[in-house]
């Protein structure tokens, strides 16, 4: 498999990463808007792969 | 028509005769598998046997079957003694078999073993070997008929749970003689001209164990072992397993069950992300309260009135204090002046004055000593005389020292 720029997966395990991240107690102001920042992209990169996919069904012919 | 026509029971009679004079088949040994056992009422059995291309029926009658030796059951591999017999009326043949033993398993199912050993043996089961199903395919081939069930379901199963993933149906016979050649050459072709695809699935609905075949030979397991691109095997319902079970990266139990494993469900994804979202929200936003009510704590202004009421509680401290030595100051003086009092009423006591009040008087001389010895006194001195009221002056007349006298 070619490697893809982002995969949906990844965007996905990083966003849930840095969700987990931001509810930790001891985060400092300063990580917790940077991780908001990154985990807002990675929540727009998983939306717009969700997004931007429209289903195609073919059938090969022989 | 080179002569003239016969009735159907001669042509059947004909054929009987032919049959049943044949030596071969007069007396013949056949192995094969049991299938379609029954046991009549009369005592009789009918079963077919069978092998990975054909059947035939066999007919056993009630008297050889108590002499048999061996177990009948449905799929056991048997070798069958008998002739062939046929049946006019029906114009039907069989084998009848007057003696049966076992063969071990059916060529099927020994075919099936033996590949199946040596395919392990090989390493080509291997878990080792089993590459992960991506979880969110962008492409999914499906290699299985274009007009069974099974693609209908597959296509059903994943329109209805993911609107992203493209699916690409890849057309194959799946049973019959050609059927494994192009389900394994369908695979092969994916993995060199659609690489895109994600996820494989192969597979097909159920039917009997000659009907999936083609998901049993080698060729098929080696094209799904050799793929790059992850395989789901689909084949035939729960109980069926078949090679291509064995090697594929996952198994599904029916072609239903493959859709199902191979793609996410995009509609709850769309959910979950957006949970993900407003929880990133609300985590941030405790943060910074919690930062802010930090911040706050260390207002100068909270501060500084903490200090106030520092100052004010030391003061309350030293009144407190002040108070106490001030009692105790009080207490000590009271206690000091009653001592002093009580002195003075000892002092009034011993007082001169007061025993002269009793009748006492002090005698002293011209220079005002107490007289406490009279014979320190001569004739006619002058002594005088206090009293508790006034004083006088007097004359010794005589003396008499009441020590010496005694």
């Amino acid at each position: 498999m070619a490697e893809k720029k982002t995969s949906f997966e990844d965007a996905l395990r990083k966003l849930e990463e840095i969700s987990e991240n931001l509810k930790s107690e001891n985060i400092s102001l300063e990580e917790a808007m940077k991780s908001y920042e990154e985990g807002v992209k990675y929540y727009k990169e998983c939306n717009e792969i969700l997004e931007k996919a429209s289903q195609k069904i073919e059938t090969l012919t022989k | 028509m080179g002569m003239k026509p016969v009735k159907v029971s001669q042509l059947n009679s004909y054929i009987k005769r032919i049959l049943q004079t044949d030596p071969l088949l007069g007396n013949i040994s056949v192995t094969g598998e049991i299938s379609n056992l029954k046991f009549h009422g009369s005592g009789h059995v009918y079963f077919s046997l069978k092998d990975e291309k054909s059947k035939i029926n066999c007919f056993l009658s009630a008297g050889n079957l108590a002499s048999l030796e061996c177990q009948l059951a449905e799929g056991n591999g048997v070798i069958a003694e008998g002739y062939i017999y046929l049946y006019e009326r029906g114009g039907s043949y069989s084998l009848n078999v007057k003696n049966m033993e076992n063969a071990g398993q059916g060529d099927l199912a020994a075919t099936f073993e033996r590949l199946k050993k040596k395919l392990e043996s090989e390493g080509l089961f291997d878990k080792s070997k089993k590459k992960t199903i991506p979880v969110f395919p962008k492409k999914i081939a499906v290699v299985t008929s274009a007009t069974g069930a099974a693609v209908r379901d597959i296509v059903k199963i994943i329109k209805g749970k993911n609107d992203c993933v493209d699916i690409v149906i890849y057309p194959v016979l799946v049973q019959g003689p050609a059927a494994a050649e192009e389900i394994s050459s369908a695979i092969d072709d994916i993995n060199i001209n659609y690489p895109d695809v994600d996820i494989i699935i192969a597979g097909r609905g159920g039917g009997s164990m000659e009907e999936l075949w083609a998901f049993n030979e080698e060729i098929v397991a080696r094209s799904i072992y050799a793929s790059d691109i992850p395989v789901i095997s689909a084949v035939g319902h729960e109980t069926d397993f078949t090679i291509a079970d064995f090697v594929a990266d996952m198994r599904a139990e029916t072609p239903t069950a493959a859709a199902d494993k191979a793609v996410p469900d995009t509609y709850a994804l769309r959910d979950y992300i957006a949970s993900i979202g407003r929880e990133m929200k609300r985590s941030l936003k405790m943060t910074t309260d919690n930062k802010s009510k930090q911040l706050q704590l260390l207002n100068p202004r909270n501060f500084g009135r903490d200090i106030q009421s520092r100052i004010a509680l030391e003061q309350l401290n030293l009144d407190n204090i002040m108070s106490d030595i001030e009692n105790y100051t009080k207490t000590m003086i009271a206690g000091l002046k009653h001592r002093a009092d009580l002195a003075k009423e000892t002092m009034n006591s011993a007082d001169p004055k007061s025993i002269l009040k009793k009748g006492y008087s002090v005698v002293t001389d011209a220079d005002g000593n107490v007289i406490t010895d009279v014979g320190s006194l001569r004739k006619d001195q002058v002594v005088n005389i206090e009293a508790a009221k006034g004083k006088a002056q007097a004359r010794v007349i005589t003396s008499q020292n009441t020590e010496t006298q005694q």
